[in-house]
């Protein structure tokens, strides 16, 4: 069961970007995700599969600690769960669902912008400010599609990268 | 952009196929201790480029926490690995120290394909001083014994050649304890 947090004390701001903004210069981290992204085998349909990704491919990339996977098998974005967490975030663990944060206003937001994300099947760059009791933090994501099975949305492998 | 690169070993016989293979580690699968593991390497060497131990290999590697109980530290010295000794094991990994890496690894998993695959990985890392992630899977037609392993190249004060060999049992039978672990130490 979680616990809110009222929601006055939270700003959740994000603008929807062109990749093309993607500056390579500042979002090292991210640029590289999206060419591997573009860069994976597509066994059938448009969707790279997630098991094609390999923990020594994202090593080699420079990107160790940068990324999320969610699972997104669920109708309901609040079973969407985090089967990697990106280290760097140094919140959350492993298994966390979207449902479990404590702040309603934040996991709004992060249910809206990763439906839409396994909706679009394709890579979505935003500008994100999360300003909560407990955290302010400005960053930019990009969010990708992975499929396992069928060619259907099953996975996002979700590029963050934080400003200092 | 980077391959997935599979080194597949494989000797089908007729009822009886067994296939030993090496491959990245897949991301969904790989646990937060590896990938720490891993990201803290990098800070320390970076991917290319070894662990340089001004002083005891063992104590330079202990007081970088980088040992644990599923850890092991080889000295390479040669391609045969009956001549390679291990000098450090933690608690969860079925061999001790020994002067015999091949006949400590063959009692674990007794196949020699299997072994020469792992041993070939390695002198790899060693010989291109570079860290690898490795799942190195031994199948058959009933069983499948599968196991993680990063393996960090580390050049000791005397010039010698180690591998780190930091690892997970995945499934069946490996160099790793079944069931919990316990913290790091040596047999």
């Amino acid at each position: 069961m979680s616990m809110d947090f009222p929601t006055e004390c939270e700003t959740i701001r994000r603008q929807m970007r062109s990749l093309a903004e993607l500056d390579e210069s500042k979002d090292i981290p991210l640029s590289r995700l999206a060419r591997y992204w573009f860069s994976l085998p597509r066994r059938r349909g448009v969707l790279p599969n997630v098991n094609d990704v390999g923990l020594m491919d994202l090593a080699n990339l420079g990107v160790l600690g940068w990324f999320h996977i969610l699972s997104v098998e669920s109708d309901n974005p609040r079973d969407f769960g985090y089967e990697v967490l990106a280290l760097k975030a140094q919140v959350g663990h492993r298994g966390l669902r979207l449902g479990d944060l404590q702040h309603p206003k934040y996991r709004s937001a992060l249910e809206q912008d990763y439906l839409e994300a396994k909706a679009s099947q394709i890579p979505l760059f935003h500008d994100v400010e999360t300003v909560l009791p407990d955290h302010h933090r400005r960053y930019r994501r990009i969010t990708m599609p992975l499929a396992s099975e069928a060619d259907h949305v099953s996975h996002l492998l979700i590029g963050v990268h934080f400003d200092k | 952009m980077v391959g997935h690169l599979t080194r597949p070993q494989s000797l089908p016989s007729q009822g009886d196929a067994v296939i030993v293979e090496s491959s990245d580690i897949p991301i969904l699968s790989s646990t937060d201790r590896l990938q720490r593991a891993l990201l803290r390497w990098v800070d320390i060497c970076g991917l290319s480029g070894q662990f340089m131990a001004q002083s005891d290999v063992v104590d330079a590697l202990a007081s970088h926490d980088l040992l644990d109980d599923r850890t092991y530290l080889v000295e390479i010295d040669g391609q045969d690995p009956s001549g390679w000794t291990v000098h450090w094991t933690g608690s969860s990994v079925m061999f001790g120290v020994s002067p015999d890496f091949g006949g400590a690894l063959h009692q674990c998993i007794p196949d020699e394909r299997f072994i020469n695959l792992v041993v070939q990985e390695y002198i790899d890392a060693n010989r291109y001083r570079r860290a690898s992630a490795r799942r190195f899977a031994h199948r058959n037609q009933t069983s499948i014994d599968t196991m993680d392993q990063l393996i960090f190249p580390v050049r000791g004060s005397c010039c010698s050649d180690y591998v780190l060999v930091v690892g997970e049992a995945v499934a069946g039978r490996t160099v790793y304890a079944s069931g919990p672990t316990e913290a790091g130490g040596n047999k």
